[in-house]
């Protein structure tokens, strides 16, 4: 079973009186392992894709299948168990939050989730590690470059171990020489086995991926898996 | 997300904002300080006043003929043989003690002053809780010296002091009298009442040939509160039976009853300032919505985040009002330091007795958590409700 089946999404918005179309019967799957990118210009649906994926918003009509719940008929605490659980977020501008410093903010998902405090000290001590941020767990968020910053965001989206993480332009802010650097991170956690989706509009962020999704106008038009070489 | 975390981020959010937070709690401060205050002061005075008489409010009364028109006509009147019948008949249940007001030109060193006069029996000072004797001491029983007791402003007024008086004599209707001692009255029940000396009333009836020896009034103290009703209605029955006159011919005054009223006015006095220190703190409750909206707005990023990462509704609401909670408890625990201190102080200026009344800070406890959670709720409710879409794009 895929972790991932859309069924005939669509997503409407009505804005005033005109009725916005921004996704036109999606259907996608989504295997265990993969890494993805959806690629579009702005206006293709790309963002309102992610966010129905993320289980922020909800379609007007088709099924999402994740990891084998109907996400379709959850309410609005069971999507937040989901998203806590399941599902890691990492944003462009790395939306940490700026008063508590890095390792209170990679604590935030297990602090909904009940976790002991030992145990989320040693999972954060733990993710901080990884990323190589072992010096900068009393830090704040405004004492760290843009690169750190991110880190700190994928530890966080990591710390209750998701089955899929959701990147969201995860290096627009950042320079080359940093984006190449999450991107290995990215990478190399795709291969330890986490599912990720990559959101982006730069051409040269496929090198990285195994799969690309180009979205035009709420539809598919392109799905390419890369042949392993 | 247990309480403890939440309530260690709501504190830590107040210090980042310490000049916020403060001038938030303003209108909390001063009004559980002012209500706080307004009930310890009140509380303070109510003991001043009234605390020394409350031992035996239960256990006395006055009795007086009934004064009113209808009444006048029956032409009774009271005397010692009254007394003498009182103190017979319940010998084992009170003390009967009675005054004979009169008014006199009175000579004190070369000044004359018209004075009002109360001669009393033997053992008023112990019936009655009156009189004060603050130098001296009461005449003895069985007296026949002409003595009497002068108020403490007629002994500083004509003698320097209070303690100079004492030995002196006064000149009543041109017979001397000697300063036996000198008192205090309780102003607040005396109120508007002059008498201003007493005398013994078997010398008074002696001197003025008051052979019907006339009383005007009755004081009653009766040994135990349990029969203290009972007593009030037999004594007015046994009275009007010996003279063969209708009950309602006498009037009956209880100490308890006069207590009641004090305190009653005492009571809906305080309630009527606490009401308008209640405005302060109804308007410093608006200014807490007012911040903790404020705080919702600028914060919706933070609640976006809080939402995509796992936080449900609950969460952000339940974060929202402890932190609104534990600013309101905040102001209310300055505002209790700060009303205890103008208690003590207003009361020190004003020479009471301060009474630490603890009720005070559990109804201050009580009032600013019911601001909290009503000032909170909103806020609160609004947070909980954004769309974590929308509070994420949210610059």
């Amino acid at each position: 079973m895929a972790l991932i089946e859309l069924k005939r999404i669509t997503k409407q918005y009505i804005t005033g009186e005109e009725k916005v179309d921004a996704l036109k019967s999606v259907d996608l799957t989504i295997e265990e392992g993969e890494f993805t990118a959806i690629m579009g210009s702005s206006g293709s649906g790309k963002s309102t894709l992610l966010n129905i994926l993320g289980c922020l918003d909800q379609p007007t009509s088709g099924e999402y299948w994740l990891n084998n719940e109907d996400v379709q008929h959850l309410n609005v605490n069971q999507l937040s168990d989901i998203r806590n659980q399941y599902l890691g977020f990492i944003f462009q501008s790395f939306h940490l939050l700026p008063r508590l410093n890095v390792w209170k903010n990679i604590e935030l998902p297990m602090l909904y989730q009940n976790i002991r405090k030992q145990e989320r000290k040693q999972r954060a001590k733990a993710l901080a590690e990884r990323m190589g941020l072992r010096e900068r767990m009393q830090h704040m968020p405004s004492q760290l470059s843009g690169g750190q910053r991110q880190r700190v965001a994928i530890a966080r989206a990591l710390a209750n171990r998701p089955k899929l993480l959701l990147a969201d332009e995860p290096t627009g802010n950042l320079d080359s020489k940093t984006t190449i650097e999450i991107m290995d991170i990215l990478q190399e956690l795709n291969q330890s086995g986490v599912t990720i989706i990559l959101v982006t509009h730069e051409d040269e962020l496929i090198d990285y991926t195994k799969r690309t999704i180009i979205l035009q106008d709420g539809i598919v038009i392109k799905d390419e898996k890369k042949q392993l070489a | 997300m247990q309480i403890k975390n939440t309530l260690r981020l709501a504190l830590e959010q107040l210090k980042a904002n310490k000049l916020r937070t403060f001038l938030t709690l303003i209108g909390i401060i001063i009004g559980v300080g002012s209500v706080v205050a307004i009930l310890l002061i009140g509380e303070s005075g109510r003991k001043d006043i009234i605390g020394e008489f409350e031992q035996d409010a239960n256990q006395l009364f006055y009795l007086h003929l009934d004064t009113s028109e209808q009444s006048k006509k029956q032409q009774a009147s009271l005397s010692w043989r009254d007394i003498s019948l009182l103190r017979e008949q319940y010998q084992s249940q009170a003390q009967v003690a009675a005054s004979y007001l009169d008014q006199k030109e009175v000579v004190f060193e070369q000044s004359t002053e018209k004075v009002d006069i109360t001669a009393v029996t033997d053992n008023y000072s112990q019936v009655s809780n009156m009189l004060d004797i603050a130098y001296g001491s009461f005449w003895e029983e069985g007296t026949n010296q002409n003595v009497v007791l002068i108020n403490e402003a007629l002994a500083e007024g004509y003698f320097g002091s209070a303690g100079q008086a004492i030995g002196h004599s006064v000149m009543i209707d041109r017979i001397p009298f000697t300063i036996q001692a000198v008192y205090t009255t309780n102003d607040f029940i005396q109120s508007g009442s002059q008498a201003n000396l007493y005398v013994p009333l078997q010398v008074w009836y002696k001197i003025h040939y008051l052979t019907d020896q006339p009383v005007h009034s009755i004081e009653i103290l009766t040994l135990s509160e349990n029969h203290f009703d009972q007593l009030r209605t037999e004594m007015v029955r046994t009275l009007a039976e010996s003279k063969g006159v209708a009950e309602s011919t006498f009037r009956t005054q209880a100490v308890a009853d006069q207590l009641d009223m004090v305190n009653n006015v005492l009571r809906i006095f305080t309630a009527i300032i606490s009401s308008v220190a209640g405005i302060s703190l109804l308007v410093g409750g608006i200014g807490v919505m007012n911040i903790m909206l404020v705080s919702v707005m600028e914060r919706t990023r933070e609640i976006g985040i809080r939402k995509a990462i796992g936080a449900k509704p609950r969460h952000i609401l339940q974060q929202f009002l402890i932190e609104t909670l534990v600013l309101t408890t905040l102001g209310g625990f300055i505002g209790c330091l700060f009303g205890l201190g103008m208690a003590m102080l207003v009361t020190q200026l004003a020479e009471m007795s301060f009474v630490f009344y603890w009720p005070v800070f559990l109804i201050s406890f009580c009032i600013t958590t019911i601001i909290g959670v009503l000032s909170g709720f909103y806020p609160a409710k609004k947070a909980a409700k954004l769309d974590p879409i929308v509070s994420l794009r949210y610059e």
